[in-house]
C-alpha cells in the first residue's frame, strides 16, 4: 500500500468505527428506554426502530428529508396579550389601563388582533403568508398557573406524570432513525421535551464544540475511563466525544449569514444563528431548540416605548426574522415555533405587570406555515368569557404541535407523541 | 444561633480511619497507614454488596466511610480536609460543622476583605450600585464562590447554598436586588444551621426577596400573586400540598403591605394591608385591622413552617441534595418527623440525615453538578487562593462556572438549579467539565497559586508508573481506579505499569494525565 491508500483505508476504519460507536450509543438508549417503559412509559410499539443508517442523511430535494422543526420556548410565561393584541376587543384596555398596547401603534394583523410594534420585524412575514398565529392556547387542567407544573405538562406533553419522556423525544422515534445531529438543543443542557434516549445534542454554537488538547490519544483515554459503568453520564461521555469528532468539520468553515443579516447581540442571536448554520450545512437536522428568558414580567412591563416587555420582545421579533431572512429559500423546509407554560392574566396588577394565567399566543414561522392568518378559536376578553380572570385555552397546544411534527418530520400518526390526546388540527400547515 | 437539637443518638462513627481512609491519607503523607476498622458501616451494612432498598447501587467509588461524609458534607476533598476528618473522626468533624462558629476561617475572612459589598449596609448598597461596574451581587457570586473553594467551614457552605437555591433570588440581578448581600449574610448564613422557621421568617422581610418576587409591590386593593404563589409551591409546603387559585389569592393579600422602605429595609405598610377574612389551606386569620397585618403574615409564615407538607418538601430536598436523586419514602418519612420533631431545627434534622442507614448505603448515587464539579477540581488539586488581588481569578472562575449554566447564586427561575444529575448531564457540559480541568491542570486561569503538578504524587515516592498513577489517583479522588480503568492510564501514558518513573518522561504528560482522572467518574460521581 502507498501513503495514500493507507490514509484512505485509516479514513475508512475511522468512519466505521465512528458508526458503529454510534450505534452501540444508540442502542444502549434503546436499552434504557425498555427501562423508561416500565416507569410508565407509553407507546413502546415502536422499539428498535432507532438504530442510526445513516452518518449525514444530506437532505434531498421533496424527500422531506432536509426539514426541521424549531421549537423556541419562551421561559417565564409570555405574554401572549401584549403580542398578539386584541385591539379589537374594548375590554381589552379596560383590564389594562396602563400597559395595554393602543390600538393605534399596532401594526395590522386582521380584524381582531395587532401585532405589538416591537415584533415590527415579523410583519413582512406575516404579509407575505409565512407567519401565523394560534392565540387562546392552552393544555387544559394539567397546565397550572405553577412555572414548573405547566412547564412539565407542556415540555413532556401528557397529563400522566410518570411518562417521563418528552414530546420531542418521542416524535423523532416516530420518525425513526437519524444522525448524530439530528436533535439539537442550543444550550448548556436539554429540555425536557428532548428527554428519553440520551441521544439528544446540547451545544453553545457550532464554534465551541472543542476540546483543549484533545488528542486521540486522549478521546481514546476518556472513553475507556467510563467503560464498563452502567451510568447516564457515560453515554453523554460517548455522545460528546462523538459531537466533538463529527463537529470538525463542521467548524472548519467560518459562518457566514447571507448578505444583510445580522443577528441581534446576545444568547438567543446567536442561539439561532446556530441553527440556521446547522439548517444550512445540511447534517440532518430534524428538531432543534432553543430557550429564551425574562417573560415573567410581575412588575414594569411598560412603558411601550422602552419598558421590559418592549425590550424582550424586540429581542424575539429581530432574531426570529434575522433567521428568516437568513434561511432565504430553506425557510421552505423549515418552521419555527414559539410556546410557553402559559399565558398571563388579561387584568394587570398593582405593579405595572401581569401575574401568571391561562391561555397563550404561538408565533409559527416558515414556508410550510398557513401565514398571515390567526388560526383556531378565539373567545374574547368579555368577563363572561375569561375562567379565573384568564382567556381560555381553547386551542389544544397539542394540537398545533402534533399538526407540526407530522408535517416537519413526516410522522403519521401522532397517537404516540401525544398518548391521550384525540388529534384535531387547526390547519396551521399548508 | 437557633439550636434545637435532639437528644444525641449513639454514635454510629467510629473515630478511627478505615484502612482506605489510612491509604488515602498514607499518600498525602499525612498520617500512617491506620489499622482502625471501619465506622458506619458498623451497624452491619454489607456497603458493596448489602442492598437494603433494592435499588441498583454499583459504583466505583470506595464504599470508605470518611470519604463518602467528604463528598458529600463538603465541596470536594483536600488533603487539609481529609487530614481533618480523618484525625477528628467523622463524628467530630461533623460535631465541628455543625457549629462552624467554632471553626477559625480567619484566612477566607482576609480574602473576603477584597469584597467590601459584603460588610455594607442595605443603603450603602443602594448607593453603590449606582454607576458601579461591578455590582455589589457581582462581589456576592464571587465571594460564594471563594468560600466553597476555600473556607473550612464547609458543610455550612454546602447549607448556605441549599437555602439560598431554595429562596432563589437570581444574582447578579438589577438594582432591585443591590441589597442581596445582606440577605446572604443576615438571613440565608444566619440561619443556615438555625431553624426552618426563623429562616423562613426573615426571608419573608429581606428586601432582597420582597422586591424579587414582587411583594414590595403588592398592595390589597391590587396584589402581586408572585411571591404568595411561591411562597407555597416553592418555599414551603409544595405542589403536592393540594393548595387551590383561591389559596393563592389568600397567601397574597396575607402579605400585602409587607416592602421595601426608601433606605433598603424592611417597611410594613399598613395601608397596603389587605383585611378581610383569610384562608389558605387549614389557617385561617380574621384579619379585620390594618395595623395588625404584621402579626397575621408572621402567624401565617410560621404556620406554614411547621406544616407537614412543608416538612415533607423540605425533607425531599434535603435528602435529594446528601442522599441520592430518588430518595426513598421512607427516609423523607423519617426526616420530616425529625424537623417537626426539632421544631424545624436544622441540625438535628442534619444529624438525622447522617445517621441514616440510607445516607451510609448511597455512595456514589450522586453526580457532581458542573459547579461541584469545577470547585472540586480547585479543591483536589490543591490550588490556593491568589496571593494579591483574588478579583480578576475569581471572575474568570465565575465565568467558566456561568458557561457550564450553574454559576453561584445564578438560577434564572425561582425554583433554583435542580438537584438531580439528569439535567445537567449533557455533550455541552461534558465537553465544559473536561475543558475546566484541562485549563486548571495547565494554570490557565491566571493569579491562582497552583501546586507543582509532580508534587501532588511525591510524599509517596512511586517508584513505577503504576504507583504514579495509583498515587496520582488516590490524591485526588482518595481511591486507586479499578483495574481496568487504571489500565486506560498506563496506557495513555504509552507504557507500562511496572516501567521505572522517569520523571524526565512522563511529567511533560501531568497535566493531561491529572486532567483524565478529574474527567473520570471517580471524580463526577459524589
Amino acid at each position: 500500500m502507498n501513503l495514500a491508500e493507507r490514509a484512505l483505508v485509516t479514513a475508512a476504519e475511522r468512519v466505521a468505527a465512528d458508526a458503529e460507536r454510534r450505534t452501540e450509543l444508540w442502542s444502549r438508549g434503546f436499552t434504557r428506554r425498555r427501562f423508561l417503559a416500565g416507569a410508565g412509559m407509553v407507546g413502546a410499539a415502536a422499539l428498535g426502530s432507532q438504530l442510526v443508517t445513516t452518518r449525514y442523511s444530506y437532505a434531498a430535494p421533496g424527500t422531506g428529508t432536509g426539514r426541521a422543526l424549531v421549537v423556541v420556548f419562551l421561559r417565564g410565561g409570555f405574554d401572549g396579550l401584549a403580542a398578539v393584541v386584541p385591539a379589537g376587543d374594548p375590554d381589552y384596555l379596560t383590564a389594562r389601563p396602563s400597559i395595554g398596547v393602543p390600538a393605534e401603534v399596532l401594526l395590522p394583523l386582521d380584524r381582531r388582533f395587532g401585532l405589538h410594534p416591537a415584533l415590527g420585524g415579523l410583519h413582512g412575514f406575516w404579509t407575505s403568508g409565512q407567519l401565523g398565529i394560534v392565540h387562546a392556547v392552552g393544555g387544559g387542567p394539567g397546565v397550572t398557573r405553577s412555572h414548573f407544573q405547566a412547564m412539565d405538562h407542556v415540555e413532556r406533553g401528557v397529563d400522566t406524570p410518570s411518562t417521563r419522556t418528552g414530546w420531542l423525544e418521542r416524535a423523532l422515534e416516530a420518525a425513526g432513525p437519524g444522525t448524530t445531529f439530528r436533535s439539537v438543543s442550543e444550550g448548556t443542557s436539554l429540555p425536557s421535551s428532548l428527554a428519553g434516549l440520551g441521544t439528544a445534542v446540547a451545544l453553545r454554537g457550532v464554534d465551541l464544540v472543542t476540546l483543549n488538547r484533545g488528542s486521540e490519544r486522549m478521546t481514546t483515554a476518556l472513553r475507556g475511563l467510563f467503560s464498563g459503568l452502567d451510568h447516564v453520564a457515560a453515554d453523554q461521555v460517548d455522545l460528546a466525544l462523538t459531537v466533538l469528532s463529527e463537529a470538525q468539520a463542521l467548524r472548519a468553515t467560518p459562518y457566514v449569514p447571507v448578505k444583510g443579516v445580522s443577528y441581534p447581540a446576545g444568547n438567543f442571536g446567536s442561539a439561532m444563528s446556530d441553527v440556521a448554520r446547522l439548517v444550512k450545512a445540511d447534517v440532518g437536522l430534524r428538531v432543534a431548540t432553543v430557550d429564551v428568558g425574562g417573560w415573567d414580567l410581575h412588575s414594569n412591563a411598560g412603558p411601550i416605548e422602552d419598558g421590559d416587555m418592549t425590550y424582550h420582545l424586540t429581542g424575539l421579533g429581530n432574531t426570529l426574522a434575522a433567521f428568516g431572512t437568513d434561511l432565504g429559500e430553506r425557510l421552505a423546509d423549515v418552521t419555527v415555533v414559539t410556546m410557553s407554560e402559559f399565558g398571563r392574566r388579561v387584568a394587570e396588577n398593582g405593579s405595572g405587570g401581569t401575574d401568571h394565567g391561562g391561555g397563550n399566543a404561538m408565533l409559527l414561522l416558515g414556508g410550510r406555515v398557513a401565514g398571515g392568518l390567526v388560526h383556531g378559536g378565539w373567545p374574547g376578553l368579555a368577563t363572561e368569557a375569561l375562567v379565573d380572570g384568564d382567556v381560555p385555552g381553547v386551542n389544544d397546544y397539542r394540537n398545533v404541535l402534533a399538526e407540526l411534527a407530522r408535517a416537519q418530520l413526516g410522522i403519521g400518526s401522532v397517537a404516540s407523541v401525544f398518548p391521550g390526546h384525540s388529534y384535531v388540527p387547526l390547519g396551521v400547515v399548508r | 444561633m437557633h439550636e434545637n437539637e435532639a437528644p444525641a443518638q449513639p454514635p454510629s462513627g467510629g473515630q478511627l480511619p478505615s484502612a482506605r481512609t489510612g491509604r488515602a491519607l498514607a499518600a498525602t503523607g499525612a498520617l500512617a497507614v491506620g489499622s482502625g476498622a471501619v465506622a458506619l458501616y458498623a451497624a452491619g451494612l454489607d456497603p458493596i454488596g448489602g442492598n437494603p432498598l433494592g435499588t441498583e447501587r454499583a459504583t466505583v467509588l470506595d464504599p470508605d466511610a470518611t470519604l463518602h461524609l467528604i463528598r458529600r458534607a463538603s465541596f470536594g476533598m483536600s488533603t487539609a480536609l481529609l487530614t481533618d476528618v480523618t484525625e477528628k473522626g467523622p463524628r467530630r468533624w461533623l460535631d465541628e460543622q455543625l457549629h462552624p462558629d467554632r471553626i477559625d476561617d480567619s484566612d477566607v475572612d482576609a480574602l473576603l476583605a477584597a469584597y467590601p459589598a459584603l460588610a455594607s449596609s442595605a443603603a450603602q448598597l443602594q448607593q453603590k450600585y449606582a454607576g458601579a461596574r461591578r455590582t455589589p451581587g457581582d462581589e456576592l457570586v464571587a465571594a460564594t464562590l471563594a468560600r466553597q473553594l476555600w473556607s473550612r467551614r464547609q458543610l455550612l457552605e454546602v447549607m448556605t447554598d441549599f437555602w439560598s437555591n431554595h429562596f432563589n433570588v437570581t444574582t447578579p440581578g438589577g438594582p432591585a436586588y443591590a441589597t442581596k448581600p445582606v440577605e446572604d449574610a443576615a438571613v440565608i448564613r444566619r440561619h443556615a444551621l438555625g431553624t426552618f422557621e426563623d429562616l423562613l421568617l426573615a426571608d419573608a422581610t429581606s428586601p432582597a426577596m420582597l422586591l424579587h418576587l414582587d411583594n414590595a409591590s403588592s398592595r390589597g386593593d391590587d396584589p402581586n400573586e408572585n411571591y404568595g404563589r411561591e411562597l407555597l409551591e416553592l418555599h414551603t409546603v409544595g405542589i403536592e400540598a393540594g393548595y387551590t387559585e383561591a389559596d393563592v389569592r389568600d397567601s397574597a393579600y396575607a402579605l400585602t403591605g409587607w416592602g421595601v422602605a426608601p433606605d433598603s429595609t424592611f417597611l410594613f405598610t399598613p395601608e397596603a394591608h389587605y383585611t378581610g377574612p383569610l384562608r389558605v389551606m387549614s389557617w385561617s386569620a380574621a384579619n379585620a385591622e390594618a395595623a395588625d397585618g404584621f402579626k397575621v403574615g408572621a402567624d401565617y409564615l410560621r404556620h406554614l413552617a411547621y406544616h407537614p407538607a412543608t416538612a415533607r418538601h423540605l425533607s425531599t430536598k434535603l435528602a435529594r441534595r446528601f442522599v441520592s436523586d430518588e430518595p426513598s419514602t421512607e427516609l423523607v418519612d423519617t426526616l420530616a418527623e425529625s424537623y417537626l420533631a426539632a421544631s424545624s431545627g436544622i441540625i438535628a434534622w442534619l444529624r438525622t440525615l447522617f445517621d441514616s442507614r440510607e445516607f451510609a448505603t448511597s455512595v456514589g448515587q450522586k453526580v457532581r453538578r458542573p459547579l461541584e464539579d469545577l470547585v472540586a477540581t480547585v479543591r483536589a488539586l490543591g490550588i490556593g487562593p491568589p496571593v494579591d488581588d483574588p478579583v480578576p481569578s475569581l471572575a474568570d472562575l465565575v465565568r467558566r462556572s456561568r458557561d457550564l449554566g450553574q454559576a453561584p447564586l445564578g438560577a434564572a427561575a425561582p425554583t433554583g438549579y435542580a438537584d438531580v444529575a439528569a439535567p445537567w448531564l449533557s455533550s455541552s457540559i461534558a465537553l465544559g467539565r473536561w475543558n475546566d480541568h484541562r485549563a486548571l491542570t495547565a494554570e490557565r486561569v491566571p493569579g491562582l497559586a497552583y501546586p507543582e503538578l509532580a508534587g501532588l504524587a511525591a510524599d509517596s515516592e512511586p517508584q513505577t508508573v503504576g504507583e504514579l498513577i495509583d498515587a496520582l489517583t488516590t490524591r485526588l479522588t482518595g481511591q486507586v481506579f479499578r483495574s481496568d480503568h487504571r489500565q486506560v492510564l498506563v496506557e495513555f501514558l504509552d507504557t507500562d505499569e511496572d516501567r521505572l518513573y522517569v520523571a524526565a518522561q512522563v511529567d511533560g504528560d501531568l497535566p493531561d494525565l491529572i486532567a483524565l482522572i478529574l474527567d473520570s467518574p471517580y471524580h463526577l460521581l459524589r
